[in-house]
């Protein structure tokens, strides 16, 4: 009704009112227009209108398209539920997770995921939005999202990661992926067939490889790495031979490399051979390792590049050593001199090619051969310094935390600390047995000054509260606090009491 | 009640989830200097940044709290995390000596303030019964002068928004934006502050553009009606006179409604609670309720300005017994509450039909076209999202929501596409919710501690 009087309204009300309207309404209109002053009558007409607007409240009678009801869903965490408190504390959290929020999402999840419970209704927004934020997270926080948790996410683009299609690909194997899930979900569905079914994930890639771009073509390939076989061997040496991209060679030189009968890796051993000899002593023999002295023509079809690097620490020849150490399998040296990976390391750095030698195995080695990672773990240089974290976070905790201090101060003093907190993966815990000392030096910290000014430390604790063993958490008492402590620590000992109790409760 | 006060109800009482988060970060005994409770009070000294403690206090009977700290939000985190330990039975209240001077002061002081406007009520009647003549004749004086000061505006306002008209909304520009500004505050002079605001309202739609310019026209139609309504004051029945004493900000005093307002006594269920801050020093609270036999709808608006807190707490979806005391007009919503007893046992309660609910609304806001908010409560709704924005579908229709996205998610979280009982407050255009709950009574509002 009132729409009928917006023109005059915008336009100035000179002389003329708005059309007259039948009914008892219209009699009021005539009744209370005096003629006087066609603005004030005009406005006196806007009063009869509105005030019949508002008493006729009215509602869109338009047919809508409601989108299907969720399905039921009883697995949610009940409210009264032990549980509830710590994962509405844990999810409630900033908008903006600092390390230990996500550690602690990452925690809270799996542990639902293991009860066989879901997140409650209430808490799914921060939850999904916790997911889009944070991709790490996903894989773990769908299982828990229920029935009503992927129903939410549909009706939100923000969250379609968790939403249909893309939620069944990482619960299940669905071979839509495929064609339909975007990088990463292929990559890791990729990675679940070649797991499954080697060849089938082989022939897979090689009808593919036209259409991926070079990086993409990069990654899919080094998931060859799982189950690798000879029967790889074809399509890994099309690859080095022929491929555009630089990286993809080299991976595929690396993997053809494991191949004890490829001709890549003949080639190699070819190489290497010559330069390893033994020397005799006077009561023993020694082993003693050569650079090439010149560049091999074969090399360029085999990713070693006879050319060395503008800026590259490395002399030329060791540059041409090192491109040959970082394919060999390690295997190849143990194998070639009797010694163990210890033995190895320790020679190497008595050798005039160390450097070289080093730098290749510390990029050759992998998760499966823990005794060359502790060996390489033992070096003390600058570049092995650098490369530790990389190397620790190849070993299970329980070998790593040997190469750790078990007390807050000493990790602080050289540097580990935050190596410790790097390490480990959202989801990983320290042992039992390495946690229950540094849990301990971890509460002794509030009782002195050491966190008054230390703004790196106090982040650092509260990091590890979040990763050390739930057994250790059992001993937590009250923090003893200082009565001058500043606003900052305050704070941090609030939170770390308030990561300890939602830990605690968890684990109970 | 005192005996089963849990941490969920604590919680229920934060204003808002941040409150609750902090609150939960005091509970180290180390926190608090002092702790004590007593059968009426409980009381805690808790160590702030600054060198004194903060001394907060709860009142166990209503849990109406104070807190020496300079935060605005009632209960602060201090006095949740106080009732927070009294709920986790912290061994320190046993111990406890006798309570401090200063929760005896803040006692006393609310029981004098409860006395004094029993007293002050009944002294007012009393005064009425014993010199009817004197006392009408001296309220008269000062009445007659206020009217004369609100014609003189309200005269002013009309002719002013009939040159709007004249002029035509489209010449609106910076000069009339200071020019309709100024009038706003005109209205407070005239001692109507209750039109101060629906001139702002109209400013600010204006600035919205030119979209809402029919909002304006509605505006400036009701508030014509209220121009005329004083104009022709002695005509008018004395509940339409009431609307309009409240449309012109000049509600009856407390005491007077405390004396004569229509009692009902009844079991109350706390329907839904809003807090608004309509500017830096001053809060205003809503607590929208509805009498279990009665049926009747009440609003317990109150007003809380700089660190003083609410009168008492009302929990969400609670039943209490007590008598309300409505304040005069056609559409009587507005009440006070006395005698309000300790939170009773849940009661069974259902609420109707969104046919129904929606005709009522109509019929409220025919009864008062003036009216700033009215409740709506019915039992199937279902909150839903498109392009235009977050809708609500019914029985009776489709109504768009006001809400802030972040609670309209949780919304849709807590109902998952099915249909809940909703209840909200309708503005004379605008629903905004205030709770919901599902066919298991579990229940939404639109900030939920976690």
């Amino acid at each position: 009704m009132i729409e009928a009087l917006l023109k005059s309204a915008l336009l100035g009300v000179d002389k003329d009112l708005p059309p007259a309207l039948d009914g008892p309404v219209g009699a009021l209109l005539t009744r209370v227009a005096d003629g006087a002053d066609a603005a004030l009558d005009f406005s006196r007409h806007a009063g009869v209108l509105a005030a019949c607007t508002r008493a006729a409240v009215t509602l869109d009678s338009a047919a809508v398209t409601l989108p299907a009801a969720s399905p039921a869903d009883t697995q949610a965490l009940a409210a009264a539920h032990p549980w509830r408190a710590a994962v509405g504390a844990i999810f409630s959290g900033a908008a903006f997770d600092q390390g230990y929020e996500t550690r602690l999402k990452h925690e809270a999840c799996l542990r639902l995921a293991k009860a066989g419970a879901t997140l409650p209704f209430a808490l799914l927004p921060q939850a999904l939005d916790a997911g889009q934020r944070n991709q790490r997270l996903r894989a773990v926080l769908l299982p828990v999202l229920g029935q009503r948790g992927r129903w939410l996410a549909a009706q939100n683009p923000d969250w379609k990661f968790a939403a249909g299609m893309s939620a069944a690909a990482q619960s299940e194997d669905d071979p839509r992926v495929w064609q339909e899930g975007n990088h990463l979900e292929r990559l890791a569905w990729f990675g679940r067939l070649r797991a499954r079914d080697a060849q089938a994930a082989r022939e897979l890639l090689q009808a593919g490889l036209g259409e991926l771009a070079a990086k993409e073509r990069g990654e899919f390939a080094a998931v060859l790495a799982i189950q690798l076989q000879a029967g790889d061997t074809p399509l890994l040496e099309t690859l080095l031979a022929k491929d555009r991209s630089r990286d993809l060679r080299h991976t595929a030189a690396r993997l053809l490399a494991l191949l004890p009968d490829s001709a890549h890796a003949q080639r190699l051993a070819g190489w290497l051979a010559p330069l390893l000899s033994q020397k005799r002593g006077l009561l023993s023999r020694s082993w003693k390792i050569e650079a090439p002295e010149a560049a091999d023509p074969a090399w360029a079809s085999a990713a070693v590049d006879a050319a060395r690097p503008q800026h590259e620490a490395l002399g030329e020849r060791a540059w041409w050593l090192y491109q040959l150490v970082r394919q060999a399998p390690l295997g190849w040296w143990t194998a070639q001199t009797g010694m163990n990976p210890a033995d190895l390391v320790a020679w190497s750095s008595k050798t005039d090619w160390k450097d070289a030698l080093q730098r290749g195995w510390r990029e050759r080695v992998s998760a499966a051969e823990p005794d060359w990672i502790e060996a390489l773990l033992s070096l003390r240089t600058r570049e092995a310094r650098a490369s530790a974290n990389e190397l620790l976070a190849l070993l299970p905790v329980a070998r790593r935390e040997k190469h750790w201090a078990s007390s807050v101060d000493a990790l602080w003093k050289d540097g580990t600390l935050s190596d410790i907190i790097a390490a480990c993966a959202p989801g990983e815990t320290l042992s039992a047995d390495y946690s229950k000392p540094l849990f301990a030096s971890m509460t002794a910290c509030f009782e002195d000054d050491r966190l008054r000014h230390d703004y790196g430390l106090r982040g650092c604790l509260l990091e590890l509260v979040a990763l050390v063993h739930p057994a250790a958490l059992r001993e937590a008492r009250t923090l003893p606090r200082r009565a001058d402590e500043t606003p900052a620590m305050a704070e941090c000992a609030q939170r770390f009491e308030h990561i300890v109790r939602a830990r605690a409760a968890l684990h109970a | 009640m005192s005996q089963a006060l849990t941490r969920e109800q604590v919680l229920a009482l934060a204003p808002d989830s941040a409150s609750a988060k902090a609150a939960t970060g005091l509970l180290a005994d180390s926190k608090w200097v002092t702790l004590g409770t007593d059968a009426e009070a409980v009381w805690g000294e808790c160590q702030g940044s600054g060198a004194k403690p903060y001394q907060a206090q709860v009142e166990l009977a209503t849990l109406a709290s104070r807190c020496s700290c300079p935060s605005r939000k009632f209960p602060c985190k201090h006095g949740l995390a106080l009732l927070l330990l009294y709920a986790q039975r912290n061994p320190r209240f046993a111990a406890a000596a006798a309570r401090p001077a200063w929760v005896d002061e803040w006692l006393a002081s609310r029981r004098g303030r409860a006395e004094k406007k029993e007293k002050a009520a009944e002294s007012a009647a009393a005064k009425a019964v014993a010199d009817p003549a004197a006392t009408d004749a001296a309220a008269a004086k000062r009445e007659g002068a206020r009217w004369k000061r609100i014609e003189s505006g309200t005269a002013e306002l009309q002719r002013w928004i009939a040159d709007q008209f004249r002029g035509g909304l489209a010449r609106f520009g910076p000069e009339q934006r200071r020019d309709w500004a100024a009038m706003a505050a005109r209205m407070i002079d005239a001692q109507a502050p209750g039109l101060a605001p629906r001139v702002q309202e109209a400013l600010d739609f204006m600035a919205a553009g030119v979209a809402h310019y029919g909002k304006v026209v509605e505006i400036f139609g009701l508030l014509q009606l209220i121009n005329e309504g004083v104009r022709r004051r002695a005509q008018l029945s004395p509940a339409r006179l009431a609307d309009l004493r409240a449309a012109l900000g000049w509600p009856p005093d407390k005491d007077e409604v405390m004396a004569m307002g229509e009692a009902v006594t009844d079991q109350w269920r706390v329907l839904g609670q809003v807090i608004a801050e309509p500017d830096a020093k001053l809060s205003e609270r809503r607590v929208w309720l509805q009498g279990v036999a009665s049926g009747r709808h009440a609003l317990l608006q109150e007003f809380a300005y700089g660190g003083r807190g609410w009168e008492r707490a009302w929990r969400h979806a609670a039943h209490y017994q007590a008598t309300l005391k409505f304040f005069p007009g056609s559409v009587p919503l507005r009440a006070l509450a006395v005698d309000v007893a300790a939170e009773s046992a849940p009661q069974a309660w259902r609420a109707g039909a969104a046919e129904a609910a929606f005709d009522a609304l109509s019929q409220a806001y025919a009864g008062n076209p003036w009216l700033a908010q009215a409740p709506l409560v019915f039992d199937a709704a279902t909150p839903f999202r498109d392009g235009a924005g977050w809708r609500l579908h019914t029985a009776a229709g489709t109504a768009g929501l006001q809400i802030a996205d972040a609670a309209a998610w949780s919304l849709l979280a807590f109902s998952g596409g099915h249909a809940v009982g909703v209840m909200g407050e309708w503005d004379g255009s605008r629903l905004q919710l205030l709770s919901a709950w599902d066919a298991q009574g579990a229940q939404w509002t639109p900030e939920v501690a976690a």
